[in-house]
């Protein structure tokens, strides 16, 4: 017999983990800093033991070269998260974490069992040889289904879109900027350590991927649009954006693996740093009152027309990058997707103005002198970095999709392509706000019907005991279980299940 | 000589123990603890000159030609070190539980010759020799169960005394038929059945099938399970030493060695008796992991989370294939100590707050936060989280499973998702706000509080070390891999 290596062992740096690692650390980093500005006395202890094992979970798992590794970074950043959901202790957030931590359970277990199968094929834990022999082992088309399955639960996508907000909407600012901006993107990261990009021997599954992901920019674009909270807008438009990071992957497995490598990973580099100066200047509105809120508003001008993929902008690169790649994909779902993707810009340039309409119009709370202490000034300058690096980090990376970018960024055709879909949001957001008063009111509850997994966890455990007279319940729903294993543990029963069960094994054997 | 020690010194811990009386605790005390440490010092001493590749065994005769054997090798001695070790910290744990009962001289005593019964269980070199320990163990526990002499007690001794011996019949039946079948055979790696005439299939399976029946008690399989969630009315330092470590996994070591060193993985395999048992174990594994999800007490919580825990051990075993073997080598001991630190944290909740049920638990971590961050790494070592210990023995069993029978990595992976389900609302709970008095003080007795601390070290420590040749992990492979044609690197 031989054993694959255990234990923790294989860190390394190669090109891929390098960028997710700068990203990570960079995100992570950030978000620490505006946490240890904000997050007030007395709660400093909880929240600290939760970031910094997300965060070494989350930076680690960048470089993990390994099954076990790469599981281990991956499952800490999960779990401690947790405690990053629930951190107010608020009934909202508290149900949050809950269902955070059901979700993450869950989709943890086809991770799980698809890297297991996958040690077991290839004979190694290396994460290259796991991708390389997926391809011709028996069990392809199993493996795809579970690391894509765990996926999409993780970031999102069509049906599970409604985690996303959920988790972000009462995740402290300090925390919900790495959550958006970093843990998020270990999706896509997994995806390009599991999946083999570039073969032509997963055309299908590529062609589906590019379905689900355009398909969950969409819907996630009318949620957000149709929901009520600001960070809940941010959250439904993470969803929207990691839609198009699956539609990436897809062109990988469809098309041409260094063309989706490049988008895959511009994309997550922008969508990051542009989504973690989001949450921060939402932040920063929602905390200052006068005329600073106002250039606080007009500051996150710059990651959203990153977002929506402006000229010029960090957006630009990684769309052109997707673009590139998608080029590269044959049949009707590179070409449709194509025609789709202005179109997906449409939705992102919406969810930014609502995000916009209902930030500026959130309640302000009272001034109670913060905007004279220091660390309010402290907290512009970590916003006025993530600026920065939203501005000039997509633009600086050293890698070739920025070539094909600055190709293109001239051009007349790609420059209108870029421009419509800004311009068709801002003349209808003119024309809405000049019909009427008051904001759309929303219509989607953040998270929408995830919450209900709340309810469904409720049903596993017993009513507690209440002292008041009530009349008879109803019947547990899970009343059958208990029942029969009441029956079962009767040694009359037991012993003449098993003789039965015996006879059976012994005919059933004596057949083969 | 050496090779009876495992045996010998825990019995003289039990004559010490009965002969010392009712009154003088921390003599006895003091004498089981030097026993207890000595013979763990023993196995390892053993374990050390195994692992050389010399292999102490003795034999004596009880009747002309049906001699008593014991053989000290890699797989037995994981097993008595595992109890031994084990039997040491929960002694220090017992005699700060028990401090306000009578009769702990009986209790220490009969604890001692269970733990000799499972050593002798462990070290046994072919099956009269493992029934004879084995059944010794089905005695040795009576007492114990019934330890507080109440009516429930009693009558949930009497269950257990009736599965236990039911299924000792089976599996006397069993060895008898396999002596008149197969000669006297010891067990061997990779199987000891190879030269018996073919033409006794239906035998070799019929004896197959009366050893998991008898096998199956123990290690509670359902449906024979029914004993064990009954048992947890037992003191707690019972709950955790026999209903997680010795008397349930000498149930699963048995049907390690029977499935690996009697039949062999192949014969096992090419009987179509291997199949059924995985199926069944299969069955067990998610059968008790949504019992589990329902239970409000927290022993019986943890008395079926055993259940589906013990069947990740005999799954993994009638996979056949190596690396689930030593995945459930590895489970053997891993669970041992993740499930003893969930036994010793259950008693010390019950000792010092007098909570019983997970729905009581609220904020009982602000209070207790070693105990409760111990139970915590135990909890998540047991749902599979790495680096903690039990990630490793699933992991094996996983990806063993995944060669041959993926359906069965689905069970280990799913079962991990139900672990955490009905494990994870523990630890909530236990950290939600509270209005416990801080004048109340912290912890609990230092005597249930530093075993506690002990094996959930164990926990991390031999989760980080798995990668090494001598670690729980490395020690089972290295157990397990005669029985597949040696380790290749």
């Amino acid at each position: 017999m031989t054993v694959p290596p255990l234990g923790l062992q294989a860190f390394g740096i190669d090109p891929i983990g390098a960028s997710f690692g700068a990203l990570f650390a960079m995100v992570w980093g950030i978000s620490g800093v505006y946490a240890l500005l904000t997050i007030t006395a007395g709660r400093r202890l909880r929240f600290w033991a939760y970031y910094l094992s997300a965060a070494v979970g989350g930076i680690a798992v960048a470089f993990a070269q390994d099954a076990i590794t790469f599981y281990f970074a991956f499952a800490l950043m999960a779990l401690s998260s947790w405690g990053l959901v629930a951190h107010f202790l608020s009934r909202e957030s508290l149900r949050a974490g809950r269902i955070y931590l059901t979700v993450t359970v869950v989709s943890e277990m086809p991770l799980l069992a698809a890297l297991m199968i996958m040690v077991a094929d290839a004979g190694s834990g290396d994460l290259a040889q796991m991708r390389q022999s997926l391809v011709g082992g028996g069990n392809t088309n199993l493996v795809m289904a579970l690391v894509l399955g765990s996926v999409a639960l993780k970031i999102g996508s069509l049906g599970v879109s409604g985690i996303l907000p959920l988790t972000y909407t009462y995740t402290p600012a300090g925390a919900v900027v790495a959550l958006a901006g970093a843990s998020v993107k270990v999706g896509a990261l997994a995806m390009l350590r599991l999946l083999p990009f570039g073969t032509g021997a997963l055309d299908a599954w590529g062609a589906g991927c590019i379905v689900l992901g355009l398909a969950t920019t969409f819907v996630a674009a009318v949620l957000g649009v149709l929901t009520t909270h600001p960070k809940a807008v941010l959250g439904y438009s993470s969803a929207s954006q990691m839609g198009l990071l699956l539609t990436a992957a897809g062109a990988g497995l469809a098309g041409d693996a260094a063309a989706a490598t490049g988008a895959v990973v511009a994309y997550s580099i922008h969508h990051g740093l542009a989504k973690a100066s989001l949450f921060l200047g939402e932040d920063l509105v929602n905390a200052s009152t006068g005329w600073v809120r106002t250039a606080a508003a007009a500051a996150l001008a710059l990651p959203a027309l990153a977002l929506v993929g402006a000229p010029f902008m960090s957006g630009f690169v990684a769309k052109y990058a997707l673009y590139d790649a998608l080029y590269q994909v044959a049949g009707p779902a590179g070409r449709y997707s194509r025609t789709l993707m202005p179109w997906a810009a449409l939705g992102t340039a919406a969810l930014m103005a609502r995000f916009a309409s209902l930030s500026l119009r959130r309640p302000q709370g009272p001034d109670v002198g913060l905007q004279a202490s220091h660390s309010y000034a402290a907290r512009w300058s970590v916003f006025a970095c993530s600026l920065l690096l939203v501005a000039g980090a997509t633009w600086l990376w050293p890698a070739e999709w920025v070539e094909s970018a600055a190709e293109h960024a001239l051009d007349p055709a790609s420059l209108w392509t870029a421009v419509w879909p800004v311009l068709v949001v801002a003349a209808a957001s003119v024309l809405v706000t000049a019909l009427r008063r008051s904001p759309l009111p929303g219509v989607v509850v953040p998270g929408d019907w995830m919450l209900r997994i709340d309810g469904l966890l409720k049903t596993f455990e017993r009513k507690p005991v209440t002292r008041l007279p009530r009349p008879a319940p109803p019947p547990p729903r899970l009343a059958w279980l208990s029942a029969s294993e009441e029956v079962l543990t009767s040694w009359l029963v037991a012993g003449s299940v098993f003789m039965l069960l015996a006879v059976a094994l012994v005919l059933l054997a004596s057949r083969g | 000589m050496m090779a009876w020690l495992p045996i010998l010194l825990p019995t003289l811990a039990a004559l010490l123990a009965f002969s010392l009386g009712e009154k003088r605790h921390a003599a006895r005390s003091t004498v089981t603890i030097a026993i207890a440490v000595g013979a763990s010092v023993v196995v390892g001493l053993l374990a050390a000159s195994a692992f050389e590749g010399e292999t102490a065994s003795a034999s004596v005769e009880m009747m002309p030609g049906l001699p008593l054997r014991v053989e000290a090798d890699l797989l037995g001695l994981l097993f008595a070190a595992v109890a031994t070790s084990l039997w040491a910290v929960t002694v220090i744990y017992a005699s700060g539980y028990l401090k306000h009962t009578r009769n702990r001289g009986r209790f220490f005593g009969f604890f001692a010759l269970c733990i000799a019964s499972t050593n002798g269980v462990a070290l046994a070199a072919d099956p009269l020799t493992f029934l004879i320990f084995y059944e010794t163990l089905s005695l040795a526990t009576y007492p114990l169960v019934v330890h507080t002499g109440t009516s429930e007690a009693l009558a949930t001794g009497r269950r257990y005394l009736v599965y236990a011996l039911g299924g000792g019949i089976a599996m006397l039946v069993a060895t008898a038929w396999l002596i008149s079948v197969a000669g006297s055979v010891e067990f061997t790696p990779g199987g000891a059945l190879g030269t018996v005439d073919t033409g006794q299939r239906l035998a070799l399976q019929s004896i197959f099938g009366l050893f998991v029946l008898g096998l199956g008690v123990k290690s509670a399989l359902v449906p024979l399970h029914g004993w064990l969630p009954a048992a947890m009315v037992a003191p707690a330092p019972v709950s955790a030493l026999l209903h997680a470590v010795a008397v349930v996994k000498a149930g699963a070591f048995g049907i390690i060695r029977l499935v690996n060193e009697l039949y062999g993985p192949e014969l096992a395999t090419s009987l179509g008796v291997a199949q059924p048992l995985a199926v069944v174990a299969a069955i067990t594994i998610v059968f008790g992991s949504v019992v589990a999800l329902r239970q409000d007490d927290l022993k019986r919580r943890l008395a079926y989370s055993t259940i589906a825990q013990l069947s990740y051990i005999t799954l993994g075993t009638a996979l056949c294939t190596p690396l689930a073997a030593a995945g459930a080598v590895a489970h053997l001991a891993l669970h041992a100590i993740m499930k003893i630190t969930m036994f010793f944290t259950a008693g010390s909740l019950h000792e010092t707050l007098k909570i019983k049920k997970v729905s009581a638990l609220d904020g009982v971590a602000r209070r207790m936060p070693l105990t409760m961050g111990s139970f915590a790494l135990a909890a998540l070592g047991l749902a599979g989280i790495p680096p903690l210990a039990g990630f490793y023995s699933k992991w094996l069993l996983g990806v063993g499973a995944a060669t041959d029978d993926v359906w069965a990595t689905f069970v280990f992976a799913a079962s991990g998702a139900f672990t955490m389900g009905y494990m994870l609302p523990i630890l909530l709970r236990s950290i939600r706000q509270s209005d416990h008095d801080p004048r109340e003080g912290v912890e609990s007795d230092p005597r249930l509080l530093w075993p506690i601390l002990m094996v959930a070290a164990g926990v991390l420590v031999f989760g980080l070390t798995a990668g090494t040749d001598y670690g729980p992990v490395g020690w089972a492979i290295q157990a397990i891999a005669p029985s597949f044609g040696g380790l290749r690197p």
